[in-house]
């Protein structure tokens, strides 16, 4: 059950950060926002996750160094705005997939 | 004092980067601690001290997870143990021939001798690298006609190279089975070897005494290639993993036996036929690791079904 809450997690959270970032964001804003729509990110594992996204060219960054300490900001690219697209799409299939699913189910309760 | 604690973290997550990646991941790290620190001591109304900052790394991830969750920055050539095996044996060929030049110029009268010997080496050696090169270009052909990312693609390779009933490993080891029984039944007789290190005389490595050996050798090819089918056929794969480690200690008897008949051209010189020996002593040790791998192999099959060490993995 762990590792499918992972793997879904993963899946997800990439999702979800595309559509934060259509807005400039540093890292431990991302987090807080997370937190506001209700979701933990482990401290730390967003990085990871950020750095991934740019290695893709899902999302660029830029540091900015005049506030009271070093920020790297990530923006959502063109190429990431496609991406999400198809991933939103992919998503939506497969909840209403599993809605019919889950439909299913309950009637044969 | 809380410097000291977020630079051994950080240190610790980024350790084995590149020096780019580093620096980059460092300053976002470092960024982020601060950041969560100075809230959490906020909430306590005290600015960034020792104790928020312990808060912060605690709930982070211990450093080496962290780390193994960056992208890796190895590329094909970094991480294949081919490419490490031609860049070795690349070393080496240069090693000889650095001291081939030496001695040239140092006694060139007594060095015409060793000297032979020395390029005699190199260019095994070079035919060595250019079969893995081949070997590493192959395999690199073959992933690359995947229409995946680079690491994706990187390691999906390892994990089949390291696997023995993925396709790519039975492929191979069916490929080396099938050249094995072309040797033994076909090119043995006629494979040259310098009958001595000096004169550069070759002669037929075996002598007709090996014949004795080609049935067996045969047999044995053979139920390598059923045990490799086996592999991609059966569900268990404890079964020719089982198998295969029976292969291994019949190879060991036979290697044995070869030592023992030493079925090899008497013409040899005697330096030489010690070499073999050494080679065949040398083989019968490693030969007898594979098999005590191959069983350990067989119980992990056994008892996860596959490679695993837990049912959590």
């Amino acid at each position: 059950m762990e590792r499918f809450e992972t793997e879904v997690r993963r899946g997800m959270m990439k999702a979800i950060i595309l559509c934060l970032l259509e807005q400039e964001h540093y890292g431990y804003d991302i987090i807080k926002s997370l937190l506001e729509v209700g979701i933990d990110v482990d401290d730390g594992t967003l990085y990871p996750i950020l750095r991934r996204l740019e290695d893709d060219k899902l999302v660029a960054s830029r540091w900015e160094t005049s506030g009271p300490r070093p920020r790297k900001y990530y923006v959502i690219t063109d190429h990431g705005r496609e991406i999400r697209e198809k991933m939103l799409a992919s998503l939506g299939s497969m909840n209403a997939a599993l809605e019919t699913m889950k439909g299913r189910i309950r009637r044969e309760d | 004092m809380y410097e000291r604690l977020i630079d051994e973290y950080v240190g610790k997550v980024t350790k084995d980067m590149g020096t780019g990646q580093r620096e980059e991941v460092g300053r976002e790290l470092k960024s982020h601690i601060y950041d969560s620190a100075e809230a959490t001591a906020a909430k306590r109304g005290a600015g960034i001290d020792e104790a928020a900052v312990r808060e912060v790394l605690a709930r982070m991830l211990p450093p080496e997870k962290l780390a193994a969750m960056y992208p890796s920055r190895e590329t094909f050539l970094t991480k294949s143990s081919v490419w490490k095996a031609v860049q070795a044996l690349a070393g080496i060929a240069v090693a000889f021939l650095l001291l081939a030049g030496i001695l040239s110029f140092v006694a060139p009268e007594a060095a015409e001798v060793p000297v032979g010997v020395i390029l005699s080496i190199v260019m095994a050696l070079a035919v060595a690298i250019i079969v893995l090169a081949v070997i590493f270009f192959t395999i690199y052909l073959y992933e690359s006609r995947l229409k995946m990312t680079y690491e994706a693609r990187l390691r999906r390779l390892v994990k089949s190279l390291e696997h023995p009933a993925s396709p790519l490993v039975v492929g191979m080891a069916i490929a080396l089975a099938a050249f094995g029984l072309i040797f033994v039944q076909c090119l043995w007789p006629i494979i040259p070897f310098p009958a001595d290190f000096s004169t550069g005389r070759w002669v037929p490595l075996f002598s007709p005494a090996f014949d004795t050996f080609v049935p067996y050798y045969t047999l044995w090819l053979v139920a390598e290639i059923i045990v490799q089918i086996l592999y991609l056929t059966l569900r268990n794969k404890w079964v020719p993993s089982l198998l295969e480690t029976g292969l291994s200690l019949a190879s060991v008897l036979l290697t044995f036996w070869v030592l023992q008949v030493f079925p090899f051209n008497p013409e040899l010189s005697t330096p030489v036929q010690t070499s073999i020996k050494v080679l065949l002593a040398l083989a019968i040790l490693g030969t007898l690791v594979d098999a005590a791998k191959k069983l350990w192999q067989t119980a992990r099959f056994f008892m996860y079904g596959d490679l695993k060490n837990s049912q959590a993995e």
